[in-house]
């Protein structure tokens, strides 16, 4: 009887010490916010765009005119706004079905030109065995901003080899939506495994899993972007030579404008939202433990991207005349990764997670 | 009758053999799963055969990874080794060889250290010269030299003292301000935790995180004491159940929660699994013939003597040198410092040729896995060989003399960023020993 009575008030005492609903609380509500405000709207922007993308580009079979061909390379471009987001969610489907590689991979541009030189027949077949290095976002990029005038020429002349260039354009574009489409349909189930951790979840057993994948993705992604796209091509793998052939977006000079949604994105993720508002992301969780590692953060994304801003284009040549800002926004974008691998992640707790052995 | 003798008298004293044969029979079902768990998660792949590169341990550089398929080869024989020790067959020879597989396969890379693979390494060395075999064992059956119904006390203390160790040092580690005043880092990792059955949504508190850092600590400290009294064991017992459970449950500790569970059974009494198995059914193999006395029993005591020293000394190694162990890592390993810390850390590595002033950057991740990348961030000896790998492959590609700097930072237990490496030493002319590291900046937040 004692006993019992002891349980009843422990459990009372329990239940007037809960101020975090039942059953619920704010990591789960970051995990499903996560899923709806920012993975979901992002890759239906992407469906979106890639097919308008390919819309753009059947009218240029249609027009073969240089309007057209302009348009063409605006919906390029605008294809590239949230896929580049995108890569803040580079891990579940991106990875486990290998649509990001699939999608935008650095090409290999004698390839495309033997295929175009080839007798091959150039349809949806062709395109979808075709490698990784011979297809997706920089295939269509080296056709549409790739070539020489004259190649870009080609795109609208009315010879044989013009129809099978904008034949190519065409399944291109079609290749990349339905990708699009298959990486956002396998999101809307990964989003749901990533609301509704649990021990029947294999993926995400708990809420934590769910929340570190995003923190862990935005960690390696920040230091992706300072190495890969400022690092390597300023030169600081080659002791100071640059190289312009590592510039990702080399064609349509659309590197800085990728990096700076490479970066969106990361913030998309650490604000919960797409418009640059604070939502339910990493920064809710982050603001009532470390206000002052969320203050941190925010100033290091703001800088971030204005050092990104700050770089003259075009990239390439501002390469070797305007290194000292390539210099600034670099060591400024190792900053905000240095400050979410170590207070973020050690505010969360969510070290230990790149594999899945044990941890004592 | 003398102090000595007295203990010569208790330590040789019979007791029944059963408990110990449990012991082996559940460390050998364990290992055997352990091993497996390998194959099933990929691991031995994710191990040691995507890294180019390993952390070894100081002096053991040369212990690497067999080529493809080895490895597999190396586990499926600690398989059968596991098998073997379960079934108590050439039970010495298999107990020996498992631990030495195990160890090799352990020791080749230091980002996978884990406190129960050092506890199965000290298990194995310490079963190889206990007589777990005398019964339930095909050795036993087979052979009328090896089959008795009791062993010696001393086994049964042997066998207590190595796994009450672990409880103990585990104890004396928290024993730390993060822990006990600030309930770092549970204040950490249970608000992860909130879909816990039950208590998941108070995990999110703050009282909740003292409450479980002092529980946590109250339990190792004294669940050693409390198996041990008679009167309080079976209810220890159950308590050391139910914490592991609830540990297992909350974190990713594998197969820790479940050796500890299995090998706390050796403080019941010796005879439990005879009394138990009465209820059903006699114990079958079971003969009743005592050892014969041991011709060296002061050898014996002295060797376990001067064994279980050194594992006491061991964990206190870190008083030799400056600064938080949880800060610096030096005499952090083989400590029993099980879930002490939650550190993160990030690092870049710049190297410079001194005479011409080419500078490079370098992202540890051209030379480590991801796994590898995120272990070495915080650890000092690993940043230190990764400087070393750099400089060496940096001078294979014709740069002269190059130094190595790093721009290391670390969060430890929720702190906010600090440097951990001074970034003015240049890494390459620093060697490893078993020194205080002066390039180890200290821990500047208190």
């Amino acid at each position: 009887m004692k006993v019992k009575c002891l349980l009843w008030v422990a459990l009372a005492v329990l239940d007037t010490c809960s101020p975090v609903p039942l059953g619920d609380g704010d990591r789960r509500v970051v995990a499903r916010e996560l899923g709806s405000e920012v993975v979901v709207p992002t890759l239906d922007e992407v469906v979106a765009r890639t097919s308008e993308l390919t819309s753009a580009a059947q009218q240029l079979v249609h027009s073969q005119d240089l309007l057209a061909l302009r348009a063409v390379q605006a919906a390029w471009r605008a294809a590239r706004v949230p896929w580049k987001q995108a890569d803040a969610f580079g891990f579940g489907p991106a990875s486990d079905l290998r649509l990001t590689p699939a999608m935008d991979q650095v090409v290999d541009p004698p390839k495309i030109d033997a295929l175009l030189a080839a007798a091959t027949p150039i349809d949806e077949d062709t395109v979808t065995a075709l490698g990784a290095n011979v297809k997706g976002f920089h295939a269509i990029e080296h056709l549409l901003f790739g070539d020489s005038e004259t190649g870009l020429v080609l795109l609208f002349s009315v010879d044989v080899r013009a129809e099978r260039r904008r034949s190519l354009l065409v399944e291109y574009t079609r290749n990349l939506a339905a990708r699009a489409v298959e990486l956002r349909v396998a999101w809307a189930g990964e989003s749901e495994l990533i609301a509704h951790p649990g021990t029947d979840n294999e993926t995400y057993p708990t809420v934590a899993d769910s929340i570190d994948a995003f923190v862990n993705e935005s960690v390696f992604l920040a230091e992706f972007a300072a190495d890969a796209r400022l690092g390597k091509p300023s030169g600081t793998a080659t002791g100071g030579v640059s190289q312009p052939d590592l510039v990702e977006s080399r064609p349509s000079d659309n590197s800085l404008a990728d990096l700076r949604d490479t970066l969106l994105g990361i913030r998309n993720v650490y604000f919960g939202s797409r418009n640059g508002m604070p939502g339910k992301g990493i920064g809710k969780l982050i603001v009532d433990s470390s206000p002052s590692t969320d203050r941190d953060v925010r100033e290091a994304l703001a800088a971030s991207l204005e050092a990104v801003a700050a770089i003259p284009l075009p990239y390439e040549q501002a390469l070797a005349a305007h290194a000292p800002e390539i210099e600034i926004a670099l060591n400024t974008i190792k900053e905000l990764k240095t400050i979410l691998g170590t207070e973020v992640v050690g505010v969360l707790g969510a070290t230990l997670k790149f594999n899945d052995n044990d941890g004592d | 009758m003398t102090a000595t003798s007295r203990i010569l008298d208790r330590a040789f004293r019979p007791v029944d053999a059963a408990s110990g044969a449990v012991f082996r029979i559940v460390f050998g079902i364990l290992m055997l799963i352990a091993t497996l768990r390998f194959f099933a998660h990929g691991w031995i792949s994710e191990y040691y055969e995507m890294p180019s590169h390993f952390f070894s341990y100081f002096g053991l550089d040369w212990i690497k990874p067999w080529p493809a398929p080895g490895m597999d080869v190396h586990f499926a024989v600690m398989a059968v080794l596991a098998v073997m020790i379960t079934v108590g067959l050439w039970y010495r020879a298999s107990v020996v060889l498992f631990g030495v597989l195990f160890a090799y396969a352990h020791l080749i890379d230091q980002t996978n250290y884990l406190n129960h693979y050092y506890l199965v390494i000290c298990l194995c060395a310490l079963m190889a010269v206990l007589p777990l075999h005398a019964t339930c064992s095909l050795d036993a059956r087979r052979n009328a030299s090896v089959r008795h119904g009791t062993m010696p006390t001393w086994v049964l203390w042997a066998l207590r003292a190595q796994i009450g160790l672990v409880y103990v040092f585990g104890g004396i580690a928290k024993l730390k301000y993060d822990w006990v005043v600030e309930a770092m880092p549970l204040k950490i990792w249970l608000p992860g935790q909130t879909d816990f059955p039950v208590i998941g949504p108070w995990l999110a508190q703050e009282w909740m995180a003292y409450a479980f850092s002092w529980a946590g600590l109250a339990f190792d400290l004294s669940i050693v004491p409390l198996l041990l009294w008679s009167r309080t064991r079976r209810h220890a017992y159950f308590l050391v159940i139910g914490f592991h459970l609830v540990t297992a449950r909350m974190f990713t500790l594998g197969m820790f929660p479940w050796i500890m569970m299995a090998s706390s059974l050796i403080f019941l009494p010796p005879s439990w699994p005879r009394r138990l198995v009465a209820t059903s059914r006699p114990l079958r193999c079971g003969p009743d013939n005592a050892p014969k006395p041991s011709r060296h029993p002061r050898l014996i005591l002295i060797a376990l003597g001067v064994y279980f020293a050194f594992h006491v000394v061991m964990p206190f190694r870190h008083w030799l040198y400056p600064g938080d162990v949880c800060w610096t890592e030096q005499g952090f390993r083989f400590s029993w410092n099980v879930m002490v810390m939650e550190k993160a850390g990030s690092v870049g590595f710049r190297v410079l040729e001194p005479s011409t002033g080419r500078k490079w950057s370098v992202p540890p991740t051209e030379y480590l896995t991801r796994y590898q990348t995120k272990m070495m961030s915080t650890q000092p000896d690993h940043i230190l060989q990764l400087a070393h790998l750099i400089a060496d492959d940096f001078r294979d590609r014709g740069v002269r003399d190059p130094e190595v700097r790093v721009d290391a930072f670390a969060s430890l237990n929720g702190r906010p960023r600090q440097r951990l490496i001074d970034p003015s030493v240049d890494l390459a002319r620093e060697t490893d020993s078993l020194a205080p590291r002066a390039w180890i900046l200290p821990r500047s937040t208190p």
